[in-house]
Parts: structure tokens; C-alpha cells; sequence
């Protein structure tokens, strides 16, 4: 399959759609991935934090618990002291196990859990004392200042960790949004591309409609000329016919006149001259009814049926050996296929085949033409041969031309335009002629017409 | 004027020489004793309907029109639809001669009612011998209504 320009570059600009969109994909499906990957860090910054939130507020609640029991001896808030440090564990491990990437919030943790020991250690002493009551107002003043100094420690460790994860999520936050940014980006600049090739496309496509608009033009435009000028010619074959015969017909006329009346007084030489200008005035009277007729042949319209190639054919012979012409001619016909054309000037064809064949073949000892055809490839093919004068190869080109003679006048007569009808009519018809000849072996002609009416 | 009335032949043509020709080929076959020759359609028309400078003649009926069909100014066709038209001349048989067979001309002839239509040969001899015989089957042969 050949592609025009045009074609080309529509087909490329779909192909660097498809890949851009192929692009569009995986790139999409990348940068998804890299945002929830960013997501879960900020996420787990949350959680970090949040954990950090519940430890203080755990060590806290232990210091309340203890010092609500040295004040009213509740046992009930020891148990609730000992819920929360079970729980503060929970959570450390948790802590523990979210920074595990991190070696200074794993030591920090570390010291965490140390100063919640020393802290439950202090508060553990002051309980025993309460629990025996053996400690004086002021004794409890002292231990509870010194378990408020140790919660000093837990919370500047908090705070610590709590600013460093602060400083993780604004990090993985600004990661977060980093990876949209290019994501929006990338499609951005695939979606111009995108936009940019359709764009291009578009134009090629406007001015290729916008070419051939044109050249429907032209071709209007070709065809009106071609019309005119066909109008004119028939015009001019019109004027033809009329205007030069009528002055020939005076010529050849009052020389027959001339003839008749004076012949008497003229020598022999005078009669050859009036001879001469009859001939001659016949001879171009000749050629103009021949020219007339192939004139003809590209004007007229054809009218195609199914015509029965044998049977005209021996019409055809049958009306060229009418007068008793070519009587030692040996003629022979095979089976010929049916063809689809204009009868008249299919007859034309075969007139001017067989005239020449026979005409050619006339002066050879045992004159013989022979008419055959086949199906070949869907094509009728139909072939006259004969065994005359036949010609040059060399001069083939002017075989089919109009006034085109490979032999003279005085030898073969003629006007050397029945061989440029016949190819006219042929080519008209969707069909081809050809031919090949050796000089005084005989001549083979073979035409084609399609098998179904084209016409 | 009295022979007139014995016109046979009308022939209508604009050209010298073919009129010459024509009228030779009709003497050969002794046909041109009563014969008008007329150079243009207007002419011819005057004459049949006793028009013009024929006013003062009266039902001089010719029994054969040879027309001409390229003239000047009234061409052949012209001049034979007006014979057609008309119930007076309607009946005479009128034979085209022209120079060309060219098919258009040739139907539009018949769908006026031409009775022959005959292509002027080149060749002298050819053109007496159509002329002599298209005369006799005319004038001898066919039967026209009294």
C-alpha cells in the first residue's frame, strides 16, 4: 500500500499520541506511587507524635495518681498508677518501634524509659512511706519536689522528640507535595505535547482539504476547456466535410467535364493531366471523409452490448469479398469469445483488421488470414493473422498513427488512418492493441477488450 | 412563361459549379429539360408560394425540390420545414443534397419529412449516376397524390 505525504503524517502524529499517552500512564502510575509512599511518612509522623502526646500525658497521670494517694491513701489510685505505667510501656515500645531508623530517637527513648524507672522509683518510695505513715509533712514536701525534678526529664526529652518529628513531617509533607508538583508538571508538559501534535496535524490536514479543493478546481476548470475545445472541433470536422468537398467536387467535376467534352481535342499528355487531378481530387476526398471518421470515434458516444465476435466477423468477410475481391485468399476463422462493445464500431475494428490483412496478403503465391481469440486473465484477446508483405519492426511507433503509412501509395493504397481508428476505438473500449510483423513474412494483430462493459 | 408550367425540378443551391454539376449529372440522364434553378431558400419559397418577384405567377407546382442543405442567410433546413408546414407543397418530394452526413442534420431532415437525403460524392461519375437514378425513381417511378 503507497502512502501520500499527507498520510504519512497523520499516521506519525497518531503514533506520537499513542506514545505520549503510553507515557501519560506509567508516569501517572509512578508518581501515584511516590505520593502514597510520601503519604505513609507523614502519616507515621502523626502517629509519632501523637504517641509522644499520650506518653507525657501518661507520665503525668502517674505523678496525679501518686500524689492524689499521698494526700487520701486511696488504694484504688495506685491501681489506677499501675494501669498507666503498664500502658506508658505499651507505648515506649511503640515509639521505640516507629523510630527505629532513627539511633538519636532510639537513645532518647532509652532514657525515656530510664527516667520513667527513676521517676516510678521516687514515687514508689514515697507510697511505701505513706503506706506506713511514716512521712512527715515536710519529709513529703522533699520527695515531691524531687519527683517533680524527674519529671523535668521526661518532658525535655519529649519535647525533643517532638521537635524532631515536627521537623520529619514538615519534611515528608514538603516531599509530599514536591512529588504532586511534579506530577502535575509532567503531565502538564505531555498534555502540551499532546496538544501541540493535534494542533500541527489539524493544520496539515485544513491546507491537504484546502490542495485538493483547489484541484477539483483546476480540474473543472480542465474539463470545461476539454468540453470547448471538443465543441469546436466538431465544429471544425463540421466545416470540414462541407467546405472542402464542395470545391473538390468542382475540381474533379469539370475535369470529368473537361474529360468528356474535350477529350477529343487534347493529345495524350493533356487526357494524363486531367487524369492526374481526377485521381488526386478522389484521393483527398479520401482522406478527408477518413479523417472525418476517426474524428468521429472520439466524439460519438458508445453504446455497449453483448456482441457475438464470430458472427461479425463473418460479416465483416463476407461484405470485403463481396465484389469478388481476394479470390485466391485462404480464410479461416476459430471460436471467438463474446464480447462486451459498441457493434458499430467493433465492425469498424474488424473492417479495417481484415481490409488490411487481406489487402496486405494479396500479392503473396498463397495468400492466408486467420482470425482467432481466447480468454486471457479476464481479458478477450483476439488476434488476425496473415502471411503478406508484413513490415519493419523498426517504424512500429508509426504503425497507429494518424496519416501514418509503412508503405507507399502506388504499392498498397491507402490513407494510414485506419489503423489510428481502430487503435482509438480500442483504447476507448478499456482495451489494448499491439502488433508484430516481419517484412514479407506477414503481420500479427492482436487487440484486448475487457471481459465485462467498462464503457 | 408558358414552360413553367412543365417545371419538373426545382433545385435550390447556393454554389455555381455544384448547381452546374448537379444539373449536368440530370441532362446525362435527360431529366434537366424542365428544370428551375434557384440560389437562395428565400428565393425558393417566393417561387413555391408565388411570393416576391414569382407573385404573378400562379400554381406552378414543381414535382421534384433538390435542396441544398448549407446556404446563406435561409439554409436548406429552414426552407424545408416551411415546405412541410405547408398543406400546399406538403406532398412534393423533397431529396436534400448536401456534402455532409453528418447524423444530426440527417434526423433533423427526416423529423421534418425530407423523402431522400443524399450525399453529394466527390467523384464526378458517382455523383451523375446517384443524381440520374434518385431523378427517375422521382419523376418516373414514384406516384405522388394528383
Amino acid at each position: 500500500m503507497r502512502l501520500t505525504t499527507i498520510e504519512k503524517k497523520v499516521l506519525a502524529g497518531f503514533a506520537a499520541t499513542f506514545v505520549i499517552l503510553g507515557i501519560t500512564v506509567i508516569a501517572g502510575g509512578y508518581a501515584v506511587r511516590a505520593f502514597i509512599n510520601a503519604s505513609r511518612w507523614v502519616t507515621h509522623s502523626y502517629d509519632v507524635l501523637q504517641s509522644i502526646d499520650e506518653i507525657q500525658t501518661r507520665i503525668q497521670g502517674t505523678e496525679l495518681d501518686t500524689r492524689a494517694f499521698m494526700v487520701t491513701g486511696n488504694a484504688l489510685q495506685l491501681k489506677q498508677r499501675d494501669e498507666t505505667y503498664e500502658n506508658l510501656s505499651g507505648l515506649l515500645d511503640r515509639v521505640r518501634n516507629l523510630t527505629r531508623d532513627n539511633p538519636t530517637e532510639q537513645v532518647r527513648v532509652a532514657l525515656l524509659g530510664d527516667a520513667a524507672l527513676q521517676l516510678r522509683g521516687l514515687q514508689d518510695r514515697m507510697i511505701a512511706a505513706r503506706q506506713k505513715s511514716q512521712i512527715s509533712a515536710g519529709a513529703a514536701q522533699t520527695e515531691m519536689a524531687a519527683a517533680y525534678q524527674a519529671l523535668q526529664q521526661p518532658d525535655r526529652l519529649l519535647a525533643g522528640m517532638r521537635e524532631t518529628e515536627k521537623g520529619l513531617l514538615d519534611q515528608r509533607l514538603n516531599q509530599a507535595h514536591a512529588t504532586a508538583m511534579r506530577a502535575v508538571v509532567l503531565f502538564g508538559v505531555l498534555l502540551v505535547f499532546m496538544f501541540g501534535i493535534k494542533l500541527y496535524l489539524f493544520f496539515r490536514i485544513k491546507d491537504e482539504v484546502h490542495e485538493r479543493e483547489r484541484m477539483d478546481e483546476d480540474l473543472v476548470h480542465a474539463k470545461q476547456t476539454l468540453e470547448a475545445t471538443n465543441r469546436e472541433l466538431e465544429g471544425f470536422s463540421y466545416s470540414i466535410s462541407h467546405d472542402l468537398r464542395s470545391p473538390l467536387r468542382a475540381v474533379n467535376g469539370f475535369a470529368r467535364i473537361l474529360e468528356t467534352e474535350y477529350g477529343a481535342q487534347l493529345d495524350d499528355e493533356g487526357r494524363r493531366i486531367i487524369s492526374v487531378i481526377v485521381r488526386n481530387s478522389e484521393k483527398m476526398s479520401t482522406l478527408i471523409d477518413d479523417l472525418l471518421a476517426f474524428s468521429r470515434v472520439g466524439r460519438n458516444p458508445l453504446t455497449a452490448t453483448r456482441v457475438n465476435m464470430t458472427a461479425l466477423v463473418n460479416k465483416v468477410h463476407s461484405e470485403l469479398t463481396a465484389s469478388g475481391d481476394y479470390p485466391s485468399t485462404r480464410f479461416s476463422i476459430g471460436d471467438l469469445p463474446e464480447a462486451s462493445g459498441d457493434q458499430a464500431m467493433l465492425t469498424q475494428v474488424w473492417t479495417n483488421l481484415l481490409g488490411n490483412a487481406f489487402k496486405y496478403s494479396s500479392r503473396s503465391p498463397n495468400p492466408e488470414v486467420a482470425v482467432t481469440g481466447e480468454l486471457q486473465n479476464g481479458e478477450c484477446v483476439y488476434l488476425v493473422r496473415d502471411n503478406g508483405v508484413g513490415f519493419d519492426m523498426k517504424y512500429y511507433e508509426k504503425l497507429f498513427g494518424v496519416f501514418q503509412r509503412l508503405h507507399s501509395d502506388a504499392e498498397f493504397p491507402g490513407t494510414g488512418v485506419g489503423l489510428a481508428i481502430v487503435q482509438r476505438i480500442v483504447t476507448r473500449h478499456g482495451g489494448r492493441i499491439w502488433a508484430e510483423a516481419i517484412p514479407g513474412q506477414g503481420a500479427t494483430f492482436r487487440f484486448s477488450l475487457p471481459a465485462e462493459a467498462t464503457a | 412563361m408558358s414552360e413553367l408550367k412543365q417545371v419538373e425540378i426545382l433545385l435550390v443551391e447556393d454554389s455555381q459549379e455544384d448547381a452546374e454539376i448537379t444539373i449536368r449529372g440530370l441532362q446525362m440522364a435527360n431529366l434537366a429539360n424542365n428544370l428551375v434553378w434557384l440560389k437562395d431558400g428565400e428565393e425558393a419559397l417566393d417561387f413555391l408560394f408565388c411570393r416576391g418577384r414569382f407573385s404573378h405567377y400562379t400554381d406552378y407546382r414543381p414535382r421534384l425540390i433538390l435542396l441544398d442543405l448549407k446556404m446563406p442567410k435561409m439554409d436548406g433546413i429552414e426552407v424545408l420545414a416551411e415546405i412541410k408546414r405547408n398543406p400546399q407543397t406538403r406532398s412534393i418530394p423533397v431529396v436534400m443534397l448536401t456534402s455532409s452526413a453528418e447524423e444530426g442534420d440527417i434526423v433533423r431532415s427526416y423529423n421534418l419529412g425530407v423523402n431522400s437525403y443524399l450525399v453529394k460524392p466527390v467523384d464526378f461519375r458517382k455523383f451523375s449516376e446517384e443524381i440520374a437514378k434518385a431523378g427517375i425513381y422521382w419523376l418516373v417511378m414514384n406516384k405522388v397524390p394528383g
